[in-house]
């Protein structure tokens, strides 16, 4: 096992490397000017040449290449152009924002997902299977966007019963950083109204960005559960007189929960990269956020950041995916 | 039992979903502390550097946070001596004595010295990115005494004092304490402030929110109703931002959709403002286009766009069609002028003079494809050049790619939008920017290539020229010229739209600060 992770963890580098080739070759291509976003959109001609000059735009792209690797190597993913603030700090503000709301809607997809799809997959009811499909296909197919904004209208607008949008009540001060996840280092802090804010303020954003997975996760976990669950040996544990909640849980979900724990990682790290319209509609402040100002102002460096931190995130999601395959299935060894 | 924990399974997930929903009410917390005004902003500031505030997302908290040496009144073009007393400006127009008045307070409880005034000069040519764009002509200053400083310029510049509107002073011993690497405190001042303005920055969460409370201590004093405290809060999603104006959550909100304004405007708990701004939209025409560089081409095109058809389509009214190359409330605008008018069959004979009597060639036009009004602006432009037999083929673009299309002449677009933005209501805002020829390609505004030898000549005595009445007279013929020869279309001038509760009080627009909050006169008029 440890040989693998070992192996993985080396042709993880070669895959950051890659992802830093292309990502900053292509920023690069896009159109606009970073120099330009610096100096001020009406800068004059003399100006954004300086300021080029200053940032190190006018020299080749591959030597900006290579003195960005130079710095990278050393931990350092260099200052925001425009901003002037160290990227990795930035990312330390921005990054826990969508870490902490794709956790929350990853709670939601396994707690209402998962379940919905073995009730689909194991009931008798037609109609009720119908229904969890149905309702799962509409989950996948709404705009996230449209969601999103229905339910602030509903929730926050009509019933008020939920914050409109933001991490927490403008009144209420953010827990000490530590994490810089506002439940956990409210707990840290001991600060549970501040926990309590955080939580209300977490549900809808959460709920919205985890709709699509729930509708998807229920019909992934239907048809897992709908594969096995005609099988002999769930038939012969049923004719040895097991519990029926017992052969759910111990034949029937554990040989399904493989290509479940699957989509699980994936869906997981989509939402990780994929929160950027609910971080708008909830103005969550979040890596996407951040990700949409760095390509909107051509911060390269910024751009070059994300990109890393979104690879990392997803490599290390799938790579603890990978490590629970032996754990759910003893047939799957890694020599 | 499968089916008890079938029932379990729902049940939990009915709970999970809907428990935390109960934990308590919504959020409209803020909205009844009536000492706190929440105003919902469509953009976060990058920085709180005022060296940036060219961009009215800088210039809000900066014109809250710092003091100028003088400073525009609102809702009108006209400034007012603010930290200076009293100013003397040479003969020559090349320097400029401020003498400072005693007394004024930084927010750490020093005095704002003659030295800060140098200070902030000083970074200003250092640095010289952002409000630098509009005093490029600044060469230093100079410290007479403790409280008075001499500013130099290496050409005169009859704009040079409403310029220093946008130019914030510095405490310059905070900033240089906070200085690394010579960066003239740029990464400190990313997120603190070191200004003697009525409020002092206590938060900032970038892309959320940022908090300023009031300086007890502000030089102008807190005579008369003002908010102890303001929350500026990012909402970038319009519908959002009505909800929480609907909501209580904020008292004033930025409106970007005349549809938003329309429904709000019909609640009489809402006030809605249509400030007007000095921000005018233009087409600009490739002047280096194989056809485009006969001028009646360029003025048949100008003649078939529908510009009252742009104002209540794409603006629901709230905007006015130009009247020629600058927005009222700028010096030297002519009121005189008619507005820009459709008229077919004249294009038409200009066409048919030029040689296309039935058009039958293709032009592509850049404009911004995430604006509404600009994406009506491009239909409307397709209709009319559809009538001279002229195909519009359109071309989505953002700013910097925009900017970036029309750096080299292979690139240019052939007829693209440009909206400006002045930092100060100043004719040399619009017509040396967008038309003088060193400012074509090379990431310059003059997107239509221009260039001719006498409107460089005027553009270059109108911009140092210093009697006011000599001045418009140079522009009136560069008016002229550009009538005859449209490198532009005038299009419409923009207006500001925003609207808050009705108990909301105070709050004016101020023209050469588009978009920009002044919370100091604002109030809410029963506390």
């Amino acid at each position: 096992m440890g040989e693998y992770v070992l192996r993985r963890l080396y042709q993880a580098l070669w895959v950051l490397i890659a992802v830093t080739v292309v990502t900053f070759f292509i920023s690069n291509l896009l159109p606009g000017d970073p120099a330009l976003s610096r100096a001020g959109q009406f800068a004059t001609k003399e100006q954004v040449a300086k300021t080029r000059k200053l940032l190190g735009l006018d020299q080749p792209l591959h030597i900006q290449y290579f003195k960005y690797m130079q710095r990278l190597l050393s931990g350092d993913l260099g200052l925001s152009i425009t901003s002037r603030q160290p990227v990795l700090k930035e990312l330390r503000d921005f990054f826990p924002a969508t870490l902490e709301l794709t956790i929350a809607a990853f709670c939601f997809t396994l707690s209402i997902g998962v379940p919905l799809g073995i009730l689909a997959g194991s009931t008798k009811s037609r109609w009720l299977k119908s229904t969890i499909i149905t309702g799962s296909l509409i989950g996948v197919g709404i705009p996230v966007f449209w969601a999103g904004l229905v339910f602030q209208l509903v929730f926050a607008g009509r019933l008020d019963l939920l914050p409109l949008a933001g991490r927490l009540t403008l009144t209420v001060p953010p827990p000490p950083s530590v994490t810089n996840m506002y439940l956990i280092d409210s707990v840290l802090a001991g600060q549970w109204d501040t926990f309590k804010d955080a939580l209300h303020h977490l549900i809808l954003p959460a709920f919205t960005l985890s709709l699509g997975q729930i509708g998807a996760m229920a019909r992934t976990t239907n048809s897992a559960v709908s594969s096995v669950i005609h099988r002999d040996y769930v038939r012969t544990a049923h004719a040895k007189g097991l519990a029926s909640r017992k052969v759910l849980w111990a034949h029937v979900l554990r040989n399904a929960l493989l290509p479940v724990v699957t989509v699980l990682g994936l869906y997981v790290a989509f939402m990780l990269n994929g929160a950027l319209l609910i971080e708008i509609i909830f103005s969550w402040g979040g890596l996407g956020t951040y990700a949409w100002i760095g390509i909107f102002r051509n911060d390269i460096t910024v751009i070059m950041g994300v990109t890393l931190t979104a690879s990392l995130t997803f490599m290390f999601v799938n790579l603890v995916i990978d490590l629970t395959y032996p754990f759910l299935d003893p047939r799957i060894q890694y020599g | 039992m499968l089916l008890k924990s079938r029932k379990h399974l729902l049940l939990l997930s009915v709970t999970l979903l809907f428990a935390a929903s109960i934990i308590g009410g919504g959020a409209a917390v803020v909205a009844q502390d009536m000492s706190t005004l929440v105003i919902a902003l469509a953009g976060s500031p990058p920085t709180f550097d005022p060296l940036a505030a060219s961009d009215s997302r800088v210039d809000t908290p900066s014109i809250n946070l710092y003091n100028t040496l003088l400073q525009y009144l609102p809702g009108v073009t006209e400034w007012e001596l603010e930290l200076a007393e009293s100013y003397v400006q040479a003969d020559d127009g090349l320097s400029y004595t401020f003498t400072l008045k005693p007394g004024v307070m930084f927010h750490d409880g020093s005095e704002v010295m003659a030295e800060d005034v140098k200070y902030t000069v000083d970074r200003l040519v250092a640095v010289n990115i952002g409000v630098a764009r509009s005093l490029v002509m600044v060469t230093g200053a100079d410290v007479v005494d403790d409280y008075t400083v001499t500013i130099n310029l290496n050409s005169p510049f009859p704009g040079f004092l409403g310029a220093l509107s946008r130019l914030y002073i510095l405490n310059s011993e905070l900033v240089q304490a906070n200085t690394v690497d010579d960066d003239w405190g740029q990464t400190w001042l990313q997120n603190n402030d070191a200004g003697s303005g009525p409020y002092v920055l206590t938060s900032f969460t970038p892309e959320q929110e940022f908090t300023i409370e009031r300086y007890d201590d502000y030089f102008k004093g807190w005579e008369g109703s003002h908010v102890d405290r303001a929350i500026f809060v990012v909402i970038k999603e319009e519908s959002t931002r009505r909800l929480s104006l609907e909501n209580g959550d904020s008292h004033w909100i930025q409106v970007g959709s005349p549809e938003t304004l329309d429904a709000l405007s019909e609640n009489p708990a809402y006030t809605v403002n249509t400030d007007p701004t000095l921000n005018q939209l233009y087409f600009a025409m490739n002047t280096r286009h194989p056809i485009l560089s006969d001028a009646r081409v360029r003025k048949a095109l100008s003649l078939v766009y529908d510009f009252e058809g742009h104002v209540e389509l794409a603006r629901n009214g709230y905007a006015a069609i130009a009247k020629g190359v600058l927005p009222p409330g700028i010096v030297c605008f002519d009121a005189s002028l008619p507005e820009s008018a459709m008229d077919v069959e004249a294009a038409q004979a200009l066409m048919a003079e030029a040689g296309y009597a039935d058009g039958g060639f293709e032009l592509t036009m850049a404009y911004q494809g995430t604006s509404p009004e600009e994406t009506a602006a491009m239909q409307i432009m397709q209709a009319g050049a559809a009538q001279l037999g002229v195909t519009i083929r359109p071309m989505a673009i953002e700013w910097p790619a925009k900017v970036q299309a029309y750096s080299a002449q292979e690139t240019a677009p052939d007829v693209g939008t440009v909206w400006m933005f002045p930092s100060l209501p100043d004719p040399d805002q619009f017509f040396g920017r967008l038309g003088m020829s060193d400012q074509a390609g090379g990431g310059g505004i003059n997107f239509s290539w221009y260039s001719n030898e006498e409107n460089d000549a005027l553009l270059a005595a109108g911009k140092v020229e210093l009697d006011p009445e000599a001045r418009c007279e140079i522009y009136k013929q560069a008016q002229a010229i550009w009538d005859a020869e449209t490198p532009y279309v005038n299009v419409v001038v923009g207006m500001a739209l925003s609207a808050s509760h009705a108990n909301v009080k105070g709050y004016q627009w101020s023209p050469p600060h588009s978009y920009t909050q002044n919370v100091y006169q604002i109030y809410f008029d029963d506390m």
